[in-house]
């Protein structure tokens, strides 16, 4: 187990190397830069600008800069928001991103386990059929579609949530639904899918046989079983609840990271593209990484090697 | 597959829809308590606002900083005129200048020394006077290179500004900015500039606080941090309150400021909304007096409401296309001409329904006092841009090589040259392809000069004609078709030197007449700035720039 972790963690970096680097040069190498705006910059005021930058310096010396500076964990300053550093700027906004993550997950997990289960275990009935008509509804349907349709029943005609912004409690409401729905209905089906085939499975039998109450049996022995799509699928899932939250971060109008994410490539923010792909990659490795110990605890045939 | 349908004694069935019930119960409590949170119909942050005199307003983008020397986006001038105040201000109707800093002006007989008397009441938030040797330093911080100020030029007029902007020269005694005392101000121009007076109501002229800006770096360090909330210092109206990251800046009233009695609001919160549809959202949910943009598929619905909040200005903007006039097929100017002829604008406004814009006859917008008239070069006319096109090689477009309009990724300039396209494909039998370019792409080619035919568009920064035609000056940044015409130089310059205010319209339309001709741009229409405003908002008139002095604005429902 030890050695599993560690090469792993070791591959890992090697990735987030490779990741960097590409990163850094292919920004480089996209036309347009951090100061071409619609007026023109004279020749003199860029040229201010690039030796306040660094981005003077042959492109091989820049590189290593920010590698040095990236060991000593200085992510640089924004081009785009020249006050702040890339370190403020992602300690500002991963917070938010990471409540409105949590808060999704925990109503995508407790939506998407409990109507799959409820779906299961009454197969073929109305509450399947409502509960499976909810997970393909969910998948069918996109957030920015989901998300102005609540705010207009909620928001607009029922005035009990501000349409946008993060300020109040309530504000997470909103867009925590939205963001939550749109992973239950795939964890719902997934779970379904999951526990039926392990339902019928000899073991279950024997749980039955040996007079185990159905709760027991459903959430002791199946669940066990039956989630292990689920957790396979939350790894990414969890990342894409976090990385993929651009969307409802424009639409809810919510300072989370998701949205830096975005806009900074359409900025030409060097340093903000590189500090929030680097974040990112560090999170989905260490997502699968936990992914994969999960799976070998749930699952005794998965053995890590 | 089995259903799984275990043994059912009655006891465990009923056991088992005990057990669902308590899940089904379990979901509907978390449902119920995700809502409850927010669960009645409250008082919305508009409503407050018109109580408690405080204002929200949608300004788009986050701003970068809050220097008001590198201000540069439309929506931030609001901030910046929250903030600050320039030695002059302007009435809120039609933006003439008014007294702001300085109390009374006056300028010499030949027009080239200009005089202000600043007056004494006039305070930083901190208490300091406000003085003329503020306004020096100000002007020496902006002008310095280091800084990099995009809004230098707003100081060309005067003597010695542009040579102090270009060179590392450290002697500022060379420009003709002086203070005589503490109150009194002298400007030496260049040469008469009738809109002078005008640029000195600009943020670029502001005042800025050098104790502050010395205390966090050197006075022409750009983004040295002194604009952050608890260390800003300003003269204008508001103060600087609180600037939160990614959602709002808030200004309060300032109570030092020297006409605070005049000022109505008590607070300014400007939000940061993006995009348009999450903005409108926000202002039908009651939680903005005042949008930014409005979606263009939603102005339709709005203009046909009764008691509308669409409001929309007619604004100092032209939107064009520009020729790429060094390389074939448009170093030709019949091709040029028969391109701008062969397009019905009627028909290219029609595609905009509801957003008021106006079919261009020529370059500089109405609304200056300046009206041209006398040319019908901009007219259409599909059989003569035919004939051009035939006299130039091209007879009904054969022969004539692949051109490709350039645009930024955006449903309405995709929209507008979806028609365009086809006007030229119907009139000229030529066929334009239209490149949808992101942002950042777009404005480097566009600058660079690698396009053949782009988007081009102007807003003007000051109300005359020259802050239109000073763009196609020979060289100047904003000059993309690299048109140069000493002809077209001359008679624009003479035109903005000259005060008498009929021979100056009268010489700008002999400097348009002959851009016409040459026709470096096709002009397609003079552009609008739709707002979505609360029937709350008073003091707030529509006006050219889109400008609107907070000083004059309250609330009342």
């Amino acid at each position: 187990m030890f050695r599993f972790i560690t090469s792993r963690f070791l591959q890992s970096l090697l990735a987030l190397y490779v990741v960097i680097t590409a990163t850094f040069f292919m920004v480089r190498f996209v036309p347009g830069g951090p100061f071409t705006a619609e007026k023109a910059v004279t020749p003199e005021i860029l040229r201010n600008l690039e030796a306040h930058y660094g981005l003077n310096k042959p492109l091989y010396r820049q590189y290593l800069d920010y590698l040095g500076s990236l060991a000593h964990g200085d992510l640089g300053p924004s081009f785009k928001y020249p006050n702040r550093t890339v370190n403020e700027i992602i300690g500002d906004k991963v917070p938010v991103s990471a409540e409105l993550g949590l808060l999704s997950l925990a109503i995508a997990l407790v939506l998407g386990i409990g109507l799959g289960t409820l779906a299961a275990i009454r197969r073929n009935t109305w509450i399947d059929y409502v509960a499976s008509s909810f997970g393909m509804t969910g998948i069918s349907i996109p957030t920015f579609v989901v998300g102005p349709l609540l705010v207009l029943a909620f928001a607009i005609h029922l005035g009990w949530f501000n349409a946008s912004g993060w300020y109040l409690p309530s504000d997470r409401v909103l867009p925590c639904l939205v963001l939550g729905i749109a992973y239950a209905a795939p964890i719902s089906r997934l779970t379904r899918g999951g526990l039926l085939e392990v339902l019928h499975q000899d073991f279950i039998r024997t749980a039955r046989a040996k007079g185990a109450s159905e709760f027991r049996v459903i959430t002791r022995h199946a669940l066990r079983g039956g989630l292990l799509p689920v957790v396979s699928y939350l790894g990414p899932a969890i990342a894409g609840i976090l990385t993929g939250s651009f969307v409802i971060e424009t639409i809810f109008q919510i300072p989370g990271i998701g949205r830096e994410f975005v806009n900074s490539a359409f900025n030409r923010d060097y340093t903000l593209v590189l500090g929030t792909v680097i974040l990112y990659a560090a999170l989905i490795m260490a997502l699968n990484l936990l992914v994969d110990i999960a799976q070998a605890w749930m699952n005794p045939k998965v053995r890590l090697e | 597959m089995i259903a799984p349908r275990p043994a059912g004694s009655p006891g465990l069935r009923s056991r088992r829809a005990r057990r669902t019930r308590g899940l089904r119960g379990f979901l509907f409590l978390v449902l119920g308590l995700s809502i409850l949170a927010g669960c009645t119909r409250r008082e919305t942050a508009v409503a407050a606002g018109n109580r408690l005199q405080i204002l929200h307003q949608g300004i788009g983008a986050e701003p970068e900083d809050l220097d008001p020397h590198l201000t540069q986006f439309n929506p931030h001038f609001n901030i910046a005129m929250a903030l600050g105040e320039g030695l002059v201000g302007y009435d809120p109707h039609d933006l003439h200048p008014v007294p702001g800093v300085a109390e009374r002006w006056e300028f010499s007989p030949d027009g080239l020394v200009l005089t202000l008397h600043l007056r004494a009441s006039a305070r930083w938030s901190n208490g300091d006077p406000v003085t003329a040797d503020d306004f020096v330093f100000s002007a020496r911080r902006i002008l310095s290179p280091a800084l990099g100020s995009p809004y230098r030029y707003y100081y060309d007029d005067v003597r010695g500004a542009k040579e102090f902007s270009a060179s590392a020269a450290s002697d500022f005694s060379t420009v003709g900015i002086r203070a005589l005392d503490a109150r009194t101000l002298r400007l030496e121009l260049t040469h008469p500039t009738s809109y002078i007076l005008f640029l000195l109501g600009n943020w670029s002229w502001y005042p800025v606080h050098r104790a502050t800006i010395e205390k966090y770096g050197h006075f022409d360090q750009p983004y040295s941090g002194w604009t952050k909330p608890g260390r800003f210092v300003g003269n204008g109206p508001f103060t600087l309150a609180d600037w939160q990251p990614g959602q709002v800046i808030v200004v309060k009233k300032n109570a030092l400021y020297w006409d605070a009695a005049r000022v109505r609001l008590a607070e300014i919160d400007f939000h940061f909304i993006e995009n348009a549809d999450t903005e409108e959202r926000a202002f039908r949910s009651g939680q903005l007096h005042l949008t930014e943009l409005v979606p263009g598929s939603k102005l339709s619905t709005y203009a046909a409401q009764p008691s509308s909040p669409l409001v929309i200005a007619p604004f100092f903007s032209t939107y064009s296309y520009a020729f790429n006039i060094s390389h074939p097929p448009f170093n030709d100017v019949r091709v040029r001409r028969a391109f701008s002829l062969a397009v019905d604008r009627a028909r290219v406004v029609a595609s905009q329904p509801a957003s008021g814009i106006q079919p261009a006859f020529s370059f500089v917008p109405p609304g200056t006092g300046y009206v041209y008239d006398g040319d019908a070069r901009l007219r259409f006319d599909p059989a003569a841009a035919r004939r051009l096109l035939a006299a130039a090689g091209y007879p009904d477009g054969r022969g004539f090589p692949p051109v490709e309009l350039s645009t930024n990724t955006n449903l309405r300039h995709q929209e507008i040259a979806e028609v365009v396209q086809q006007m030229w494909a119907q009139n000229l039998g030529v066929r334009v392809t239209i490149a949808n370019k992101e942002g950042k792409v777009f404005y480097d080619d566009r600058l660079g000069g690698r396009f053949q035919l782009t988007r081009s568009g102007w807003v003007g920064d000051y109300i005359d004609p020259f802050a239109f035609l000073t763009v196609y000056l020979t060289g100047g940044g904003q000059n993309e078709p690299r048109y140069a015409s000493a002809e077209y130089d001359r008679l624009a310059l003479a035109a903005a030197r000259t005060l008498d205010e009929p021979t100056r319209l009268a010489r700008y339309r002999d400097a348009e007449t002959v851009l016409l001709r040459d026709l470096p741009i096709m002009p397609l229409f003079y552009d609008t700035k739709p707002h979505l405003v609360n029937p709350a908002v008073h003091g707030r008139f529509p006006n050219l720039l889109d400008f609107h002095p907070y000083q004059d604005i309250w609330l009342e429902p």
